[in-house]
């Protein structure tokens, strides 16, 4: 029972790391599952797996590794697969039966699985595919493995089967573990590069001790297919493939078929190098990770690239070290990253650039930012914790190379095609397992990472022999880990990334803080501010009353006045601006020059708007500020420079240093500031609001006629539709139509109506009473009595030569007995008079008629 | 051309300088200096004040060109203002009334314009309000023209800035009160006739002759310019001799603590000594003196060089 636990317990061991890997693929590849979902199937899946000692777990593997496999889209590769795996049939001449038999013998195999059982978890998931089916008929085809494979010259028969069919599903597995983790084993065969060659070595003997001598082989080749696997890419599969199933036929040891191939396999990758220990890792992981940040494209788009100044002028005000995803791939190509925390560094700096830059809330791009924080938070607990030294100094630091590069190179696998993290330095970590294996297994669970190495060194111990206490004590540990391995990953995941949206928060709320407290930016409200601020105040009312006068006058003059023009001049209260939230953000100094340039502006500008201007160029607002800087400079030098030179001969007083300063720079003594106070401020104040009460009485002046309302009754007119000349309709309208409202004329001077004063309709009454002056003299004369109505009756008392004329003409133009003339006909009918055109020459065959009647006409008025 | 040719105005400088303060005859050559440094001040003001009228597009001078000159000064401007619109009111009366005695409305102007009937305030105080107003004034400063503050009561009168003058001219005609205190009539009518020494009143050809206004400017210069001249002229010869004054008490305490040094008793005054002897007029020298320390480069002009060095450029200073 023990036996079968530390089997179970090995082959625990050994699966995990696929498992590790599976799920951190499926993170890689489910962009959409958030690390809890991921982590509730983790938990699903452990929760299936336990209850069956092995076999289930293989199964629960089986699925995952369809799944995972299926959504690696690693189509092609699983297509070779395929294909190896036909080359494999076809080697060991049974298509389905091994897998289904080693399965079934792996429930049985009591120890020899050990080994087996190690090689044969992860590779029997590709087989799933065609073997699930046949599970239930596991236990017939044990005899076919036994009859085909091994010799069986073990005493007990099955566990020669077992040895066969381990072998059998060993080779198999090769085949597929190209899917999943071949990092594993890897980082397994690095890892125990010396130590498989003792241990194994030793193993084998114990395995033949056991009683299988044929086992051996299979484990030796098992391992060594492993590590080509891992190294593999897929040609070198199909080579290691041959090699394993010839493996028999060959003279080399394992070792020195590993080391043949991994030879051939160095620097497979692109980050692979001799110099710098565990760089290929580290830079596996992190391509990885960048790719995957970058195919994110819900989110990640606005990171892709560095910004571009002419999208945000001030960006590179504000942020001091711009990064994008870009800048690190190049700077991951360019190998300048020596650490994982310097990449994970570079990558938050984007995301907090971010937050920084939008200080706004409800900026699109923090939503965008902080998705892509989340992101990459879930995926760097992927990078192994490297740091990258030279060749020398890793191996004098032996002990420091932590064990995670394996978990680092399962991630750099799945995505590098070459799928080769093997690097010379595992050899080296190998030595530090052999220095931890002794690790009491109380301190294992607590570290995922840790486990695993402990895993393999637990491993290593049941090979070597130490198992049996060893086993019974770690036991129920492994079961523990095996499935503790999913959970815990998004488990730290989580913490840090709720760490770090902490850290923004506070981040957001001392930013938010920073709104209330009193910034050293913004004038005190006390002194000079006050009156200032007063004396603007002030300014900006007399103004306003003037825009009113204005449009007064305007529309005395104006027979037209468009909305346009009666703009009122409403000033918004001037509110000092603080610097801007970017500015005062933690990081950026009080002193930057160009917040000390706003502020100065600021400033000039006030003082600027205080002398009277109401607007005033950029440029010469800059120049102003430059010169008012260069004064403030110019002051404090000489303040420092009498500081300085008076400490020795003779102290004097500060009131003595500053006047001087002072008067070095062009105040000669505080009477001039006093002056400048009273005079140019205080008093200023005081003539500003006497002027505004005197524009408001000129306003009044104004406006006087219509505050009497007496003066404004309708009664001077006679007739009631002049109230359109005074705009009382829009009394009746109820709209403000004339805009007084808007001017707030109504409001200040109490207007009763919303019509147009009389006295500003001065100059249109004038108009208009002129206009009707003109037809009142006309009216002096009586008009010509109407044209009678010629009729058939009337035309009859015509004289002959018209009769005849006019009958004609009531054909044509008679309506009810009555001849239409002239303006009585209808429009068309009309004789149409010759119209100028625009040069006022009329055309020549018209002026001819036109001008001989005229004319005619004209000469005969003369004459009368 | 002979010395007594080239200085014209030695009688009127002597006026002048008595009325500010110095009680002896000043000698020739004090009056003479003061007098070249009147005329290079009238050169420089017509100089500056042509080109600030050149800056504005204009060729002739305006009264604004030459306030501006001394628009530092805020009580000699307010002087000037109000000089300028009591010369108003008088030019105003005169024709009014068909012309008055110059010499009434002189000391009217000199003493305080209360003495005024009631009858004639009404027009005086109408005539004043139409006082100089600068381009720089606050009124100016608004599109709407702002109504004069007599709109609302007859006495809205003097403003700050009016206040301001009449403080210093109160003060200068409390110090001539207090030295007229003592005078016999003879002596008052004396220091009245001084007080009206002028450059230019009843002398204007002689002035422009004398100042070469024709050969510094285009155009003719009206009357008002040559009004302010005369009054600004004044206030420089005023000017020169209080600063001359202190130079002189400033020297003479030196020689007098020297002299108590080497020889105290012949210092010590008793009751019976004679009247001092040896008190001294105004020598050209206290007014070169007097006129480097007004011409001395204030900070304000060369502290933008500070920590920069290079020329600072003065230019001379219009007193």
């Amino acid at each position: 029972m023990l036996y079968e636990q530390s089997v179970n317990y090995l082959f625990a061991s050994e699966f995990r790391p696929p498992a590790a890997s599976f799920e951190i693929d499926f993170a890689f590849i489910d962009d959409e599952k958030s690390t809890d979902a991921e982590a509730d199937e983790a938990e699903l899946a452990v929760k299936e797996k336990p209850p069956p000692p092995t076999r289930k777990v293989d199964e629960d593997d089986y699925d995952d590794e369809d799944d995972e496999a299926e959504e690696d889209e690693q189509k092609e590769e699983e297509a070779k697969e395929q294909d190896t795996t036909m080359q494999d049939v076809e080697t060991n001449e049974r298509p389905d039966t091994p897998e289904s038999k080693s399965k079934g013998q792996n429930d049985k195999t009591p120890e020899s699985a050990s080994k087996s059982g190690n090689d044969n978890r992860p590779d029997l998931k590709p087989e799933s595919r065609s073997g699930t089916p046949q599970r239930p008929s596991t236990d017939p085809e044990a005899k076919i493995s036994g009859g085909i494979i091994t010799p069986a010259d073990t005493p007990s028969a099955s566990e020669e089967r077992q040895n066969g069919d381990a072998m059998l599903t060993f080779e198999m597995n090769n085949i597929y573990q190209t899917l999943d983790s071949d990092s594993e084993h890897l980082l397994k065969v690095h890892k125990l590069g010396k130590r498989s060659q003792t241990n194994r070595e030793g193993s084998p003997s114990r395995e033949n001790g056991s009683g299988n001598a044929d086992a051996h082989p299979p484990n030796g080749q098992g391992k060594l297919s492993q590590i080509n696997f891992g190294a593999a890419n897929l040609s070198l599969k199909h080579l290691l493939a041959v090699i394993d199933e010839k493996r028999q036929q060959l003279s080399f040891s394992d070792i020195e078929l590993r080391n043949l191939i991994s030879e051939v396999r160095k620097n497979r990758s692109k980050w692979a190098s001799e110099d710098r220990v565990g760089q290929e890792e580290l830079y596996e992981a992190a391509e990885k990770v960048v790719l995957e940040l970058r195919a994110y494209t819900e989110h990640s788009t606005a990171f892709l690239n560095k910004v571009n100044k002419r999208d945000a002028p001030n960006y590179f005000n504000i942020i001091k070290h711009p990064m994008d995803l870009s800048t690190v791939m190049k700077k991951l190509k360019a190998l300048q990253y020596r650490s994982k925390q310097e990449f994970v560094d570079d990558l938050m700096l984007i995301w907090n650039n971010c937050l920084e830059f939008n200080t706004d809330p409800q900026h699109y791009l923090r939503k965008h930012a902080i998705a892509m924080k989340k992101k990459t938070l879930t995926l760097i607990p992927l990078i192994p914790d490297i740091t990258i030294k030279s060749k020398a100094e890793a191996e004098s630091e032996d002990y420091t190379v932590t064990p995670v590069p394996r978990e680092m190179s399962v991630d750099g696998d799945i995505e590098s095609e070459d799928g080769d993290s093997v690097v010379g330095n595992h050899r080296s970590s190998s030595r530090v397992h052999t220095g931890s294996k002794k690790a009491p297994p109380g301190y294992v669970p607590h570290h995922p990472l840790n486990r695993r190495e402990d895993d393999t060194a637990s491993q290593a111990e049941s090979q070597t022999g130490f198992r049996g206490a060893a086993v019974e004590s770690e036991e129920p540990v492994t079961e523990v880990f095996e499935y503790e391995v999913v959970p815990t990953v998004p488990e730290t995941l989580w913490n840090v990334s709720e760490k770090l949206e902490g850290l923004e928060h506070e981040q957001f709320e001392t930013a938010v803080d920073l709104s209330t407290i009193e910034s050293p930016f913004v004038s005190t409200k006390s002194g000079l501010t006050t009156c200032m601020d007063a004396n603007l105040a002030e300014l900006q009312q007399i103004r306003k009353v003037c825009s009113k006068i204005a449009v007064i006058k305007r529309m005395q003059q104006q027979a037209h006045l468009y909305s346009a023009q009666l703009k009122a001049y409403n000033p918004e209260p001037l509110v000092e601006k603080d610097v801007d939230m970017e500015s005062r953000l933690p990081g950026h100094s009080d002193l930057s020059r160009e917040v000390a340039e706003a502020c100065m502006r600021r400033s000039v500008a006030k003082v600027a708007m205080h002398t009277g201007y109401e607007d005033c160029q950029m440029l010469a607002m800059e120049g102003l500020t430059s010169l008012a800087g260069d004064f403030m400079e110019r002051l404090g030098r000489t303040l420092c420079l009498y500081m300085e030179s008076c400490r020795g001969v003779q102290r004097y007083s500060t009131e003595d240093l500053i006047l001087q300063a002072l008067y070095e720079n062009g105040i000669y003594d505080l009477g001039g500031l006093e002056s400048y106070y009273r005079d140019d401020i205080e008093r200023f104040g005081v003539k500003l609001k006497d002027v505004h009460e005197r524009m408001n009485m000129s306003l009044a002046d104004y406006l006087r006629p219509a505050l009497a309302p007496s003066n404004n009754s309708d009664a001077q007119f006679d007739d009631g539709s002049q109230e359109f000349i005074t705009g009382a309709f829009s009394d009746d309208i109820g709209e403000d139509f004339f805009g007084f409202k808007e001017l707030g004329l109504d409001e200040e001077f109490g207007l009763s109506s919303m019509s147009v004063p009389l006295h500003l309709l001065h100059s249109r009454l004038h108009a208009s009473s002129n206009v009707q002056a003109a037809p009142t003299v006309q009216n002096l004369m009586q008009s010509a009595p109407p044209f009678e109505p010629l009729t058939m009756e009337k035309i009859e008392q015509q004289i002959g030569l018209m009769r005849d004329f006019f009958i004609s003409r009531m054909e044509k133009y008679e309506v009810d007995g009555v001849l239409l003339e002239d303006e009585a006909l209808p429009p068309k009918q009309r004789n149409q008079r010759p119209k100028l055109p625009p040069t006022g020459k009329i055309a020549v065959v018209k002026k001819r008629s036109s001008e001989n009647t005229f004319a005619e006409s004209s000469k005969k008025k003369k004459k009368i | 051309m002979s010395g007594s040719d080239k200085y014209k105005y030695k009688p009127e400088i002597q006026q002048m300088m008595f009325v500010s303060g110095e009680t002896n005859d000043p000698p020739t050559e004090t009056t003479s200096l003061i007098e070249d440094i009147v005329r290079s001040q009238v050169i420089e003001m017509l100089l500056q004040a042509t080109a600030q009228a050149a800056r504005r597009g204009s060729r002739s001078i305006a009264v604004e060109d030459l306030i501006f000159l001394i628009r530092h000064d805020r009580a000699k401007v307010n002087r000037l203002r109000t000089y300028l619109s009591w010369k108003d009111v008088r030019k105003n009366a005169k024709d009014q009334e068909g012309g008055a005695v110059e010499g009434t409305e002189l000391l009217e102007d000199a003493a305080a314009p209360a003495v005024a009937a009631p009858d004639q305030l009404g027009p005086k105080m109408k005539y004043r309000k139409s006082k100089v107003k600068l381009p720089w004034d606050l009124t100016n400063m608004f599109p709407e023209p702002v109504p004069d503050a007599e709109d609302e009561d007859g006495n809205a009168g003097p403003d700050e800035e009016e206040m301001e003058a009449n403080l210093a001219t109160l003060q200068r005609l409390q110090s001539a009160d207090e030295r007229t205190r003592a005078v016999t009539k003879e002596e008052y009518v004396h220091w009245s006739e001084c007080r009206q020494a002028s450059f230019t009143f009843r002398k204007g050809k002689r002035f422009r002759e004398w100042a070469g206004i024709g050969a510094l400017t285009d155009s003719k210069p009206n009357d008002d310019i040559i009004d302010i001249l005369g009054f600004l002229t004044f206030e420089i010869v005023a000017v020169l001799t209080e600063e001359a004054i202190k130079v002189k008490e400033a020297e003479d305490e030196m020689e007098m603590r020297r002299s108590k040094r080497t020889k105290t008793r012949k210092t010590e005054r008793f009751l019976f000594d004679p009247p001092d002897e040896d008190q001294r007029p105004i020598l050209a020298k206290h007014v070169a003196e007097a006129f480097r320390n007004l011409q001395i480069a204030k900070p304000r002009q060369y502290s933008l060089r500070n920590f920069s060095g290079g020329l600072v450029r003065t230019r001379t200073v219009v007193i």
